[in-house]
């Protein structure tokens, strides 16, 4: 058992040398080192940390991804609301209230990549938090029987659109949450320092 | 008001652990065991407060049972300076809270 356990510890730390960056290879043999010394019994979990560990490096190396992602969500948030507002044009008149849908969806959409521009990451989770709580609101309305007025049309596109927007803005909380937590780095991280005035062995 | 950089419970312990022995190399592991932080929070921190010149890294000879060399760390004065302040200002906030807990 306790082989087992070190091969699964040992093939764990061949997924961390996979995954740190390679500026952060003196440490990556650090923890193989330590990871060595210790007991098999412990070895395990001691890996399993380490592998947590680089993966949170390797989130620290891609600051631009934050950026990027924030505003990859926006231009899609743009599109929807472009797509929404076009569907409302199209059905006004004859369908008021397919169309009062298409137009909430739209304007929700549009205000949300506005808040996200105008407040950065933090205003993006403001926006699909509240988005979500709306759609939320709108499924449980929905299923709660208090819909019966509105045709059996109408009630499916509502419900679509409850639906499909609870996914999109859990997707969207899940990120934001994620990039949110990664700290920019000053532009070229030192890791010189290692061994700077110590003599190396090994 | 944002917080201020490794400030938090965790590399308070870190802190703590290695200014207990100032002058001691200390191990990956033995830091683990006295912090009690697993090393999934426990590295990522090392990183930074290297990055940030508070940490002195270096290689060491293996001594038995150890068979390969182990990589060692203490503070350097600016993270010595860092976690006295550091641990101080924890110390004081606590006893301040006791006290409002107390009144």
């Amino acid at each position: 058992m306790s082989g087992l356990r070190r091969l699964i510890a040992s093939a764990l730390m061949d997924l961390c040398a996979a995954v740190l960056p390679t500026v952060k290879d003196e440490w990556l043999r650090a923890m193989r080192a330590e990871a060595a010394h210790i007991g098999d019994q412990h070895a395990m979990g001691f890996a399993a940390g380490c592998l947590l560990a680089c993966f949170k490096e390797r989130l620290r190396y891609m600051s631009n991804i934050p950026a990027a992602a924030r505003y990859g969500m926006v231009a899609v948030m743009v599109l929807c609301a472009v797509f929404a507002a076009r569907s409302a044009m199209h059905m006004r008149g004859e369908q008021g209230l397919t169309a009062a849908i298409f137009g909430g969806v739209a304007a929700s959409y549009a205000l949300a990549a506005v808040w996200s521009v105008l407040k950065g990451g933090r205003g993006l989770i403001e926006a699909a938090l509240i988005l979500l709580a709306l759609n939320l609101a709108a499924a449980v309305w929905l299923f709660s029987g208090n819909a019966t007025e509105i045709s059996a049309f109408n009630g499916q596109l509502i419900s679509a659109v409850a639906f499909e927007g609870v996914v999109i803005w859990v997707v969207v909380l899940g990120f934001s949450f994620l990039f949110a937590r990664i700290p920019r780095l000053p532009a070229r991280p030192n890791n010189s320092r290692t061994n700077q005035d110590e003599p190396t062995f090994g | 008001m944002p917080r201020r950089p490794h400030s938090s419970l965790q590399a308070a312990k870190l802190f703590a652990a290695l200014a207990a022995r100032p002058h001691a190399w200390q191990h990956g592991y033995d830091l683990l065991r006295q912090t009690g932080l697993a090393s999934g929070t426990l590295y990522p921190l090392l990183m930074r407060l290297h990055e940030a010149g508070y940490l002195r890294a270096r290689w060491e000879e293996p001594v038995m049972p150890a068979r390969a060399p182990r990589h060692s760390y203490r503070l350097t004065a600016s993270g010595a300076a860092f976690a006295r302040a550091l641990l101080a200002g924890r110390e004081m906030h606590s006893r301040h809270g006791l006290r409002e807990k107390l009144a």
